[in-house]
């Protein structure tokens, strides 16, 4: 019999927890002091080394979510694990959005001069990061695993089509925000600047990966937990209501 | 610069705060669900 570890580290986690703090520290180190301030945005430059890659994760984990309720939705693909993903992709991608939201509210301030602006891409984002609470809160809100699965799969697409939206607005709309840096024929990014991003690009998808894995192992935990749980207050219930054995007391 | 300082500030205190908050929850229920005679944790 396996005994569960009171710490969830295992070699996957520990090689790639190590290798998204290595990579961090260069992002870091080449982000802030190596690469050079840009001809335009100066100093600002350096938040394209975190606002881009975190709002890729953000998509990522809205992607994975959606992936995952899809395949739950298929009936020849339906297990639990699909459901598992699609709630830890879910809950990471909430927070890299939140991040996304946060760093790009600092840049808009210093390029723009305010914090926020009713932007289609702001709003997109915004609106994104209130279905990942719903999506959360609806989880938490039905008991039936089934009915939770299904309830919070009709979201989880909504989301992933909202990520389309948000990720054309740029080109969709008339937009304050800027288009896409490095997608595209010929990048408006060279040398320094553009391995600097690219390094960002790979520390924040091993740091998204860790969290991914962790989260999917807290899942399974918490769905053990509360089926253990509920086996224990069965079995305390039956013993209640079995019939005590009195001790008689002889008459005098 | 002071912007670019709290930017990368904010978004590593979100990270690490979610981090330390699922390694934390998921320790607690790796704890819960030993067995209470069981061996003793690694």
């Amino acid at each position: 019999m396996r005994y569960p570890q009171a710490s969830g580290s295992s070699r996957l986690t520990r090689v790639l927890g190590w290798s998204a703090l290595a990579a961090l520290a260069l992002n870091t180190w080449w982000g802030l002091w190596l690469s050079p301030p840009d001809v335009v945005q100066g100093q600002f430059v350096r938040m394209l080394y975190i606002h881009p890659a975190v709002a890729t994760m953000c998509y990522a984990g809205f992607g994975v979510c959606a992936l995952g309720s899809v395949a739950w939705l298929w009936p020849r693909l339906r297990s639990p694990r699909w459901d598992r993903l699609a709630v830890a992709g879910a809950e990471v991608g909430a927070v890299f959005c939140f991040a996304t939201l946060v760093t790009g509210s600092i840049w808009g301030r210093a390029s723009w001069g305010v914090w926020w602006t009713w932007d289609a891409r702001l709003t997109l984002t915004a609106i994104l990061f209130a279905l990942s609470l719903g999506y959360l809160a609806l989880r938490r809100s039905i008991d039936n695993p089934h009915s939770r699965a299904l309830a919070s799969s009709m979201v989880a697409v909504l989301m992933a089509l909202t990520v389309v939206v948000d990720h054309y607005a740029t080109v969709w709309f008339v937009t304050l925000h800027q288009n896409e840096t490095l997608f595209q024929p010929d990048p408006t990014i060279h040398g320094w600047q553009l391995a600097t991003m690219l390094v960002s690009f790979l520390a924040f998808g091993l740091v998204f990966a860790w969290m991914m894995v962790h989260r999917y192992r807290l899942e399974v935990l918490e769905e053990r937990y509360e089926r253990e749980g509920f086996t224990s207050a069965l079995e305390a219930r039956r013993s209640e209501a079995l019939p005590e054995r009195r001790v008689e007391v002889p008459a005098r | 610069m002071n912007y670019v300082v709290a930017a990368w500030l904010s978004c590593g205190a979100i990270l690490v705060a979610y981090s330390a908050r699922t390694l934390r929850r998921e320790r607690s229920l790796r704890r819960s669900l030993a067995p209470k005679d069981g061996p003793r944790w690694r």
